[in-house]
């Protein structure tokens, strides 16, 4: 396995340090009275007039050790994914606001999302889905009409995109009913999962730790999520950014270990920006992208816990920027070892979701998996036999061996093109975007088996109509 | 070089010493401090929100030169209070209620600022009644609200449904602004106006206001 250090182990030290001190001395905002009123009998302290508690070191390390090291992320083919610090790396898609279908963009709406989790089901290379917004529901049940839409047309792992604390709580609601059908539960099948991002710098608001509070009891894993925007909410440098990044991801990780000890935890610094300082967009394309995420994820090993990242592009439509950026992100993100990596399918800074682009994505995600899959050197694999055996004919092709070693040696791709020129004219001279349109066409074209519990989703769908 | 353009150089540059020090030294010199504002300041921040437009300027040098521009306002302000100079236009600000971010709203307030608007920003969090509350104060041509989040862009309606209520919402222009925000939704809501970004976020005040 090939992996990646942007970050020597001093530093990383150096910036923990900063991290301790940011937590001890500066503190953060805490909007959520119980909560608040939790940590100070954790050992906190806390300044109430100006809602502040200040973490010790002590605290924060204790905490640490009630964390399990691992993760699990099941999908509904019963397949569990673990995430775990050194682990492999899989890749969701990533929430978004709009629609993209070649230069136009809209709200997504319910078909559209339908359509997307559809696409999704069928690429191997992506194994979680990531709720979004759907444009013609209000904000109180975007996120439970979206998770029902999420449960009926995909069986990836599933990630609801939470917009209000009562959200996370109807779902919750909604994975135990459709789990209950099977005789199993979330704790040890954890179908669906939660997250909060803290507001950098230094504060968690209400709603957030309200979530955390409506998800906590039942083994479901949270995310927790710094996402600093470096330049504009946390100090331009990027060991600055890693300093308060991990500052906000060790408090959330305090705060769920109060509320659950023993709670799966993802320690996540990887979904930070950094600014760009032209058109004050939080860039997700850039290449300091890819090294907070990877230096996140030494943290994370660091603290012997799962990480994660969002690999994203900013190109506004499919285009070269956007296979090329998701590629050098993508690419170092999971060199540097991110366990979960969003954004597949993502698009303008996330803000929108493509079907060609998930399709060009998954493609990207297979030869990126295979770099970091890297070379496999073995007896058989030296081939020394074979290459006594062929002298100087190159009769390689027609071997035994090749036709042994080659799928496992030589990764295949479906939509890129591997052929000269002419052949390429000969086969409609298409580029890398119609040739993932076709393959959406024909993804939503074929025919969706049924659901292998119908009883549950018919609960499920009842869940909704009652929320 | 004249006061004026040397001014607006150091203003453009973000000269932060030697800016006020000219803009006293101009005023010793007998120009008067609308001519130093209009021509001097205002003109320099026309001149960087173009270039900045442009993709000639990087935003921490576009605060600079705001900041600057504020430093020379220092300077003007007991001066513009005894001769009773008025700004431009007044503004009220703030990010809606439940909303927490200001990014962006702080870096139109640099930009209205810099283009002789008179700002008060009532920061995040902020309900219809304490919106009303600055009206009703402060007496601005303009309320400009900020919303990041989906679930509080609705805040929005509710506060122009509110000032509604309380007879407030004629006298004033309406602009809003956010990431999830788009013209058809500022329509929907009964809003004057909708900028994309900071810099278009003062084109758009100046053509609702009528003024250049």
């Amino acid at each position: 396995m090939i992996t990646l250090s942007v970050i020597e182990e001093q530093d990383r030290i150096k910036i923990l340090n900063g991290a301790f001190q940011i937590l001890e001395d500066i503190g953060v905002q805490i909007d959520h009275p119980l909560i608040f009123e939790k940590l100070c009998a954790a050992g906190c302290k806390g300044d109430e007039k100006n809602k502040r508690i200040y973490f010790p070191r002590q605290v924060v390390e204790e905490r640490l050790k009630l964390c399990p090291p691992t993760a699990n992320f099941a999908n509904r083919q019963g397949e569990i994914f673990t995430a775990k610090p050194g682990g492999p790396s899989v890749f969701w898609t990533g929430n978004a606001l709009n629609f993209t279908q070649g230069k136009e963009t809209r709200p997504i709406r319910s078909d559209d999302f339908v359509a997307f989790c559809q696409v999704v089901d069928s690429l191997p290379f992506i194994h979680g889905l990531v709720g979004t917004n759907i444009g013609e529901y209000p904000p109180e049940v975007k996120d439970f009409v979206g998770f029902r839409l999420m449960m009926e047309n995909s069986s990836k792992h599933l990630r609801p995109c939470i917009y209000t604390p009562q959200g996370v709580a109807i779902i919750l609601e909604m994975a135990q009913a459709y789990l209950e059908e099977l005789g199993k539960e979330i704790k040890s099948w954890p179908i669906v999962s939660t997250g909060y991002t803290i507001v950098s710098p230094l504060h968690w608001t209400k709603e957030g730790l309200e979530v955390f509070l409506r998800s906590a009891g039942y083994g479901m894993p949270v995310m927790i999520n710094s996402e600093c925007i470096a330049g504009a909410t946390s100090p331009v440098t990027l060991a600055g950014t890693l300093v308060l990044a991990n500052a906000e991801a060790l408090s959330g990780i305090v705060i769920n270990q109060i509320l659950e000890p023993g709670r799966p935890c993802v320690y996540n610094l990887g979904f930070s920006h950094v600014m760009d300082m032209k058109s004050a967009e939080p860039t997700t394309g850039a290449p300091e992208n890819g090294l907070i995420a990877a230096a996140g994820a030494a943290f994370a090993r660091d603290l012997h816990l799962p990480s994660a990242a969002w690999a994203c592009s900013d190109a506004a439509c499919v285009d070269g920027q956007s296979t090329f950026e998701r590629a050098v992100v993508g690419l170092t993100q999971l060199l540097g070892g991110a366990n979960i990596i969003w954004g597949a399918g993502n698009l303008e800074f996330t803000r929108a979701i493509s079907l060609e682009q998930a399709v060009i994505d998954n493609e990207i995600i297979a030869a990126i998996q295979r770099i970091k899959k890297g070379i496999h050197v073995s007896d058989e694999t030296l081939a020394l036999d074979l290459i006594k055996e062929m002298q100087s004919q190159a009769n390689y092709l027609s071997s035994d061996f090749t036709l042994k070693y080659f799928r496992q040696e030589l990764i295949s791709l479906s939509i890129v093109n591997r052929h000269r020129r002419s052949i390429w004219e000969k086969r409609g001279a298409k580029t890398l975007e119609e040739s993932a349109r076709d393959q959406v066409e024909k993804i939503l074209k074929k025919p969706r088996a049924e659901s292998e519990n119908e009883k549950g989703l018919e609960k499920v769908r009842q869940i909704e109509k009652n929320g | 070089m004249s006061y004026i353009n040397l001014i607006r150089s150091l203003v453009i540059k973000g000269d932060l010493n030697l800016a006020p020090e000219q803009t006293q030294l101009a005023l010793k010199a007998g120009l008067s401090p609308q001519e130093i504002i209009d021509q001097g300041l205002i003109a320099a921040m026309e001149e960087v929100g173009q270039k900045f437009a442009e993709g000639d300027l990087y935003i921490p040098e576009m605060l600079l030169a705001a900041k600057t521009m504020q430093s020379c306002m220092e300077v003007l302000r007991p001066l513009i209070v005894d001769k009773g100079i008025k700004s431009k236009a007044k503004v009220v600000f703030g990010t809606v209620q439940g909303d927490v971010h200001d990014i962006g709203k702080n870096l139109v307030i640099m930009m209205m600022q810099g283009a002789g608007f008179e700002v008060y920003d009532l920061g995040t969090d902020v309900n219809p009644e304490k919106f009303y509350e600055a009206i009703q104060l402060h007496k601005p041509d303009f309320l400009c609200m900020s919303a990041l989040l989906t679930t509080t862009m609705g805040a929005m309606g509710k506060t122009i449904q509110f000032l509604k209520e309380k007879g407030a919402r004629n006298n004033i222009i309406i602009m809003v602004g956010g990431a999830p925000l788009t013209e058809e939704f500022s329509l929907s809501i009964g809003a004057d106006g909708y900028a994309p970004d900071a810099p278009s976020a003062v084109v758009k005040a100046k053509q609702l206001l009528g003024i250049s």
